[in-house]
C-alpha cells in the first residue's frame, strides 16, 4: 500500500556502440496483408538483414531538456540514488515479511478479476491461491509448498534438484485451472510451458542452467507481444491476432529459461487502473495484493513489443513476491534495446542487493500533498508507521512538497487520451485484427471495424484524444498539459536535489475493495482515484517500488 | 511576348512577380514597387513570356502568378527510414515489409543513420541552416496505404531550414540568354513514404502494396518565389541534379523518386496574394510546367469572369492537358499532429559541439559531412565555362541531359580537337541525332571513342567537315566500324596528293571555259562554281579553301 520513489537511472554521456537493430528479428514469418475488400496476400519477408552500417540509433538524444520531450532520464545525482536504492528496499521489507498475505488476497478480488501486471513471477500466481502459501520463510521445499516461495528460493531448489521444472510447471498449470473462475488468464500456453519445462529440466540435469530464472514459471500480461501466442489486449480488435515476434522483455525472460505460463487479463488495452504501468498499474495491483510491484524508470526496460497505451509513460512493470526477486528480474530485463530508441544506452549494472541494514544515511521524503482527505485511516496509519520505522532505524525523515501534484491526473487525462487516439489509429482492420463485414467503402469499413472492435472506454478516449489534438485545441490542451508535465517533473527533481534519497508515499487511497464496490464507479473515476498517488511518477519518468504491505 | 519581371521585396516576405501582359505589346517595364531590398536579393532583369494570353483584350489587365513547390525526394538508402526492410524499386508486392512497416502493435521506429546524413548533405548543398536539434511528429489521417494511421514527419522542428536554390533559365529568341534566379527553401524535413494503393475498379477492390511504406523521404519546401511553369520545372531540374550529384536520391521522376506538388495563385500586383490551389502528384518536369501554366491561366480566366478561386486540391490530367479538382476529402483535413513519443529528439553536432570521446559511429558531425560534399552542378558548369571557354547555355545543356556531360568528357579525353569543336559536335550533331530518334545518351550507337577518333580525323584535316558528317551518319547506322574504316571504305579522306588535285583543277577549267571567261570578265562569284565542280570531281574529298587557292593560282598564271 505504500510506495518508495527513487530518482531515475543515471544516463552518463559516454555511450557504447549500438548494434544494428532488427538483426535478431524472427526469420521469414509470413505476414498476411490483405486488400481493403477481397483478399490478396503477398508474401512478406521481414527477415531481410538490414544494412548494418545504416540503421543505428542516434545517441545522446535522450537528454533533451525541452518541455515538449520531458521524459528523459536524469543524470548526475540519479546515479547516487540508484546505488542507494537497494539499501532501502531490501532490508526493511525482506526482513519484515509477515503473514498478512492471506488477508490482502481475500480483500483483493479486483486484482483477480482484472489480472495484474506485466511480468508475473510464480509468486504472483500464488496470489490467487493464498491457502497454498505457507509464507516465505522456513520449511523444506517440495512440490506442495513451492508455489508460495520466492523466486530465489525456488531457483535454489531447482538447482539442488529438490524439484524439477516440469513438476513446478504442472503445479502452476493445475493452479491456473483451479482458479479459472477468477478469469486471470486470457490465454494459458500449456503446451509451450511444458515443452520449455522439459528443456529446462534437461539443462539442469546437464548442469547447464541458464541462470536464476531457468525453470521459473512466469506470466505476462496480454499486451506483450508473444511470438506464436495470441495477444489480444483483451480487445475484440485484436481477437485472433498472433504476433510474429516476441517483445524484448519476453525474449529476455525466455532466454533465461523462464517458462511462459500464459497471458494474463487486463481491461481493454490496459486502460483501467490495473495493468501495465502507465499510470500506476503495476503498483496498484501490487498494493492491493500484497506483493512487490516495481515500475522501473522510463527508458530502463525496453517497450519493444509492448502494445502501447501511452508511449511516453508506458513501462513494463514487475510483480514479484519480494524485493530481491524484483531486483533479479529487473537485472534480466533492464538495458538498452536497439529496437527501442527511448531506452538508455549506458550499460546497466547488476541489481543484486547488498545485505546492508544501515539506513542512517538515508533521507526519506514525505510529500505533504499526498495527505489527502480521501486517504483511508488504515493506509494513513500504515504510512506513519512505516515512516517511524525508518526513523527509529536512524533514517532522516522529512516533509517535502510536490506542489503540482494535484494537476497530475487531469494533465494525465489529456496526454494519455491524445496518445491513445494516435496509437489506436493503426487498428483499422486492414493488416491484422478484427475486420467488419461491411465493404461498401473503405471509410465505412474503418468506421464499423473500429466501432465493433473497441469498447466504450477505448472509444471515449480516442474521441477525447482527437478532440485535444485538433488544431484549434492543441495549444489549450495538449501543449498546456505538456507544460504541466514538465512542472511535475521539476517537482521531483527539486525534491531529490534537496538531498532527499527516497520518497515514501501511499500507493492507493485505501485497502482493496470488494468487487461489488469496485464496479460501482465508472472507469474514468476509478482511474482517477486509483492513480492519484501513482500517476505523477509516470509523468516524471521516475522509478517506483511498491513493497508489499506485509512489510508494514 | 516578353513581359518584364519584378522582384517584389517586403520585409516579411519576398516573392517574384511576373507581370503578365494581357494587352497588346507595350512594355510595362517599370517596377510597380520595390519597398525594400531583400538581403539576398539578386536582380533578374528579363523574363520569358510566362503566361500567354489567349485572347488579348483591351485595357490593363495585369496579373502576377505566384508558384511554390513541395518536393518529395525518396532517399537513396539500402533500408527504410525507421526499419531494416530493404528499399528497392519494382520488387514483388509486399516483399519488402517489416513488422514495423505493417504497423504491428508494439513495434517501434529506429532511425536510419544514412537517411539523416542524406538530409544533412542535401541541406548543406542547398545552403540551409541545419538544426542541431530536430523533432519527429505524427501526422494522422486514415488511408489504406498508411498502416499506422499516421505518418512520422517533422512538422514542428525540421532538420534543415532557410536555404536557397539557384537555377538558370534560358531566354531570348534563340534561348541563348541565361538568367540566374534563386528560390528560397523554407525547410527540408525527414518523413516516411506511404505504401501504394492499386485500385481495381473492375472488381471494386483496392490492393495494397507496402513495399514503399516507410521509405525515407526528404520533403523540400520551396517558397513561392517562382512565377511560371518553366521556372518551376527548371528549379526542380536543378534540385534533381543536386540530389543526384550528392547521391542522396536517385530523383528519377518516372520511378516516383521525385514527386512534386505545386501551390499556385494569381493576384494583381500591389494587392495581397490570391487564394491558392494545390496541384498534386506531378511526376514529370514537362507535366509540371504544363500543369502550372494551365492552372495560372485558369485562375486568371476564372477571376476575370467574376468567379472565385477555391482553396482546393487539384490533379493534372495529362491526357487532357488540364487540371481537375480532386475528389473532396470531406472538407478540411485536421492532421492532429502529436510529438512522436517513440523517437527522442534528433541531435546533430559540429566539430565544435562534438562531445569529447563520442563514438563517431554514434554521432553525426555536420562539418564532416560538409567536407565530404561532392562537386555540385553549378560548380561543374562554371568549370566547363572556364576550362573550355564554353557558353553558359551550353554548360546548362550538357548537365541537363542525363549522361551527356560524361559523354562529352570522355570524348575530350581521347581527342586533340578543340573544345569548342567538341562541344558543337556533342550538342548539335550528337544530341540532334539522339533527340530525333528519342534515345537516351546511354542508348547511343556511337561511343565517345568513335566520336573522338572522328574528330581527330577532322582535326588532322584527313577528312572534310562534310565528310565527317557522312562518317558520323555511317557510325550511327552501322555500329562496330571505326571512323577510319568508314573513311577508307567510302573513300572519304581528303586528297592529300597536291599534284593530282592540281591536275583536276586544270582539267575542270579546261572543261568549263565559259565559267573561266565569266570569272575573267570580273564576276568573282564564278569561282564558286569552279570550286564546286572540282569538289564534285574529288567526291568531296578536297578542302574547298585549298581548291580555291589552286584555282586562283592557275588563273593568275
Amino acid at each position: 500500500m505504500l510506495q518508495l520513489t527513487f530518482q531515475s537511472v543515471p544516463c552518463p554521456f559516454s555511450s557504447p556502440l549500438t548494434p544494428p537493430p532488427l538483426k535478431n528479428r524472427p526469420k521469414s514469418k509470413p505476414l498476411e496483408l490483405s486488400p481493403v475488400s477481397g483478399a490478396l496476400a503477398g508474401p512478406t519477408d521481414s527477415a531481410r538483414e538490414p544494412d548494418a552500417t545504416e540503421n543505428q540509433t542516434l545517441p545522446d538524444s535522450h537528454r533533451d531538456p525541452s518541455p515538449e520531450f520531458p521524459f528523459q532520464p536524469f543524470s548526475g545525482a540519479a546515479g547516487r540514488a540508484l546505488r542507494r536504492q537497494p539499501i532501502a528496499c531490501r532490508d526493511y521489507f525482506l526482513g519484515l515479511q509477515s503473514d498478512q498475505w492471506e488477508d490482502s488476497v481475500l480483500k483483493g478480488p479486483v486484482t483477480s478479476q482484472n489480472g495484474c501486471a506485466h511480468v508475473l513471477l510464480v509468486a504472483v500466481v500464488d496470489l490467487c491461491f493464498s491457502s497454498l502459501s505457507p509464507g516465505p520463510c522456513g520449511g523444506r521445499l517440495d512440490t506442495k509448498t513451492m508455489l508460495g516461495r520466492t523466486l530465489r528460493e525456488v531457483s535454489t531448489a531447482l538447482k539442488q534438484g529438490q524439484i524439477t521444472p516440469t513438476e513446478l510447471c504442472l503445479k502452476c498449470l493445475s493452479l491456473i485451472k483451479k482458479t479459472k473462475f477468477l478469469n486471470a488468464y486470457i490465454t494459458v500456453s500449456e503446451e509451450v510451458a511444458l515443452k520449455q519445462a522439459e528443456e529446462s529440466e534437461k539443462r539442469y540435469k546437464k548442469g547447464h542452467s541458464l541462470g536464476d530464472l531457468d525453470g521459473i514459471p512466469v506470466a505476462v500480461k496480454d499486451n506483450f507481444s508473444t511470438s506464436g501466442i495470441e495477444t489480444t489486449c483483451a480487445s475484440n480488435m485484436l481477437k485472433g491476432y498472433v504476433p510474429p515476434y516476441n517483445a524484448t522483455v519476453v525474449q529476455k525472460l525466455l532466454d533465461q529459461g523462464a517458462l511462459l505460463m500464459g497471458k494474463t487479463n487486463l481491461d481493454e488495452f490496459a486502460m483501467g487502473a490495473l495493468g501495465s504501468d502507465t499510470g500506476g498499474s503495476t503498483r496498484n495491483p501490487a498494493a492491493h495484493c500484497g506483493v512487490v510491484g516495481l515500475k522501473p524508470s522510463y527508458g530502463l526496460v525496453s517497450r519493444h513489443g509492448l502494445i502501447p497505451l501511452v508511449n511516453s509513460m508506458d513501462v513494463p512493470g514487475i510483480l514479484t513476491r519480494c524485493v530481491d526477486d524484483a531486483a533479479t528480474v529487473l537485472g534480466v530485463l533492464a538495458g538498452h534495446d536497439c529496437k527501442d530508441s527511448t531506452t538508455v544506452q549506458d550499460p546497466v549494472k547488476s541489481f543484486i542487493l547488498p545485505s546492508l541494514t544501515d539506513v542512517s544515511k538515508l533521507c526519506i521524503g514525505i510529500p505533504k500533498e499526498y495527505l489527502v482527505p480521501e486517504l483511508s485511516s488504515e493506509v494513513q496509519s500504515l504510512w506513519s508507521k512505516a515512516a517511524k520505522l525508518f526513523e527509529s532505524e536512524g533514517a532522516k525523515v522529512i516533509e517535502v512538497s510536490l506542489p503540482h501534484t494535484s494537476y497530475s491526473i487531469v494533465c494525465y487525462h489529456v496526454l494519455c487520451t491524445s496518445e491513445v487516439a494516435s496509437n489506436m489509429a493503426r487498428f483499422d482492420g486492414l493488416e491484422y485484427g478484427h475486420r467488419c463485414d461491411i465493404n461498401v467503402s473503405t471509410e465505412a469499413m474503418y468506421a464499423a471495424t473500429r466501432r465493433e472492435g473497441f469498447n466504450n472506454v477505448v472509444r471515449g478516449r480516442i474521441l477525447s484524444g482527437n478532440f485535444f489534438l485538433l488544431k484549434e485545441n492543441y495549444e489549450n490542451y495538449f501543449v498546456k498539459a505538456q507544460k504541466v508535465r514538465r512542472l511535475i517533473t521539476n517537482d521531483f527533481v527539486n525534491v531529490f536535489n534537496s538531498g532527499v534519497d527516497v520518497l515514501l508515499t501511499p500507493t492507493t487511497l485505501s485497502e482493496a475493495v470488494p468487487y461489488v464496490e469496485f464496479i460501482k464507479e465508472d472507469n474514468r473515476t476509478r482511474s482517477a482515484q486509483g492513480d492519484i498517488f501513482t500517476q505523477a511518477v509516470n509523468m516524471a519518468a521516475l522509478c517506483l517500488l511498491e513493497p508489499h504491505q506485509a512489510a508494514l | 511576348m516578353a513581359a518584364p519581371v519584378l522582384r517584389w521585396c517586403c520585409p516579411a516576405r519576398r516573392w517574384i512577380l511576373a507581370n503578365i501582359d494581357r494587352g497588346p505589346r507595350h512594355g510595362r517595364g517599370s517596377p510597380t514597387g520595390s519597398r525594400s531590398s531583400g538581403k539576398r536579393g539578386r536582380s533578374s532583369v528579363a523574363q520569358q513570356p510566362l503566361v500567354t494570353a489567349q485572347k488579348p483584350r483591351k485595357g490593363e489587365h495585369q496579373w502576377a502568378a505566384v508558384v511554390g513547390l513541395e518536393i518529395h525526394a525518396q532517399i537513396s538508402s539500402n533500408s527504410k527510414l525507421f526499419s531494416g526492410s530493404q528499399v528497392h524499386f519494382a520488387a514483388p508486392p509486399n516483399s519488402l515489409v517489416s513488422f514495423f512497416d505493417a504497423s504491428l502493435p508494439g513495434t517501434l521506429p529506429v532511425l536510419n543513420r544514412r537517411c539523416v546524413e542524406a538530409a544533412v548533405m542535401t541541406g548543406l548543398a542547398l545552403n540551409c541552416h541545419i538544426n542541431k536539434k530536430s523533432l519527429f511528429d505524427r501526422k494522422h489521417y486514415f488511408y489504406a496505404d498508411l498502416p499506422a494511421g499516421y505518418q512520422i514527419t517533422q512538422q514542428r522542428l525540421p532538420i534543415a531550414v532557410k536555404g536557397s536554390l539557384a537555377y538558370s533559365v534560358c531566354v531570348g529568341k534563340k534561348r541563348s540568354q541565361v538568367i540566374n534566379k534563386t528560390v528560397r527553401i523554407k525547410q527540408i524535413q525527414l518523413e516516411q513514404d506511404s505504401g501504394k494503393s492499386l485500385h481495381d475498379d473492375l472488381r471494386s477492390q483496392t490492393l495494397i502494396d507496402l513495399n514503399r511504406a516507410g521509405v525515407g523521404l526528404l520533403e523540400v519546401v520551396l517558397e513561392p518565389d517562382m512565377s511560371c511553369g518553366e521556372e518551376a520545372a527548371t528549379a526542380v531540374r536543378e534540385l534533381q541534379l543536386i540530389l543526384q550529384a550528392l547521391g542522396t536520391s536517385q530523383a528519377n521522376m518516372a520511378e516516383g523518386q521525385l514527386r512534386v506538388d505545386a501551390n499556385i495563385s494569381v493576384h494583381r500586383p500591389g494587392e495581397p496574394l490570391g487564394v491558392r490551389t494545390e496541384v498534386k502528384n506531378l511526376n514529370s518536369a514537362r507535366f509540371l510546367a504544363k500543369a502550372i501554366d494551365y492552372e495560372i491561366q485558369r485562375q486568371i480566366e476564372e477571376l476575370e469572369n467574376g468567379g472565385e478561386i477555391l482553396n482546393e486540391t487539384r490533379s493534372f490530367d495529362y491526357k487532357l492537358g488540364c487540371t481537375v479538382p480532386m475528389r473532396d476529402k470531406e472538407g478540411k483535413q485536421d492532421y492532429r499532429f502529436i510529438p512522436e513519443p517513440n523517437l527522442p529528439p534528433l541531435l546533430l553536432y559540429d566539430s565544435a559541439s562534438l562531445p569529447a570521446g563520442a563514438d563517431p559511429q554514434q554521432v553525426i558531425n555536420i562539418d564532416q559531412l560538409r567536407e565530404q560534399l561532392p562537386e555540385l552542378p553549378s560548380v561543374t558548369r562554371e568549370k566547363l565555362v572556364q576550362q573550355y571557354g564554353m557558353l553558359p547555355e551550353h554548360s546548362l545543356t550538357l548537365l541537363n541531359e542525363v549522361g551527356l556531360l560524361e559523354f562529352f568528357q570522355n570524348v575530350m579525353k581521347e581527342t586533340r580537337a578543340e573544345p569548342k569543336k567538341v562541344t558543337s559536335w556533342v550538342l548539335n550533331t550528337f544530341l540532334g541525332f539522339l533527340k530525333q530518334q528519342n534515345l537516351a545518351v546511354s542508348e547511343s550507337p556511337v561511343t565517345p571513342s568513335a566520336l573522338a577518333e572522328l574528330l581527330n580525323l577532322l582535326d588532322q584535316k584527313a577528312i572534310s567537315s562534310a565528310a565527317a558528317k557522312k562518317v558520323f551518319e555511317e557510325l550511327w547506322r552501322s555500329g562496330g566500324k571505326t571512323p577510319a574504316q568508314i573513311v577508307s571504305e567510302k573513300r572519304l579522306e581528303l586528297m592529300q596528293d597536291q599534284e593530282a588535285l592540281e591536275q583536276l583543277c586544270q582539267a575542270t577549267m579546261e572543261e568549263h571555259p565559259q565559267v573561266v571567261m565569266d570569272l575573267k570578265k570580273g564576276n568573282p562569284r564564278a569561282i564558286n562554281k569552279l570550286i564546286g565542280l572540282v569538289r564534285k570531281a574529288t567526291l568531296s574529298r578536297a578542302d574547298p579553301t585549298v581548291i580555291k587557292e589552286m584555282l586562283e593560282k592557275q588563273l593568275s598564271s
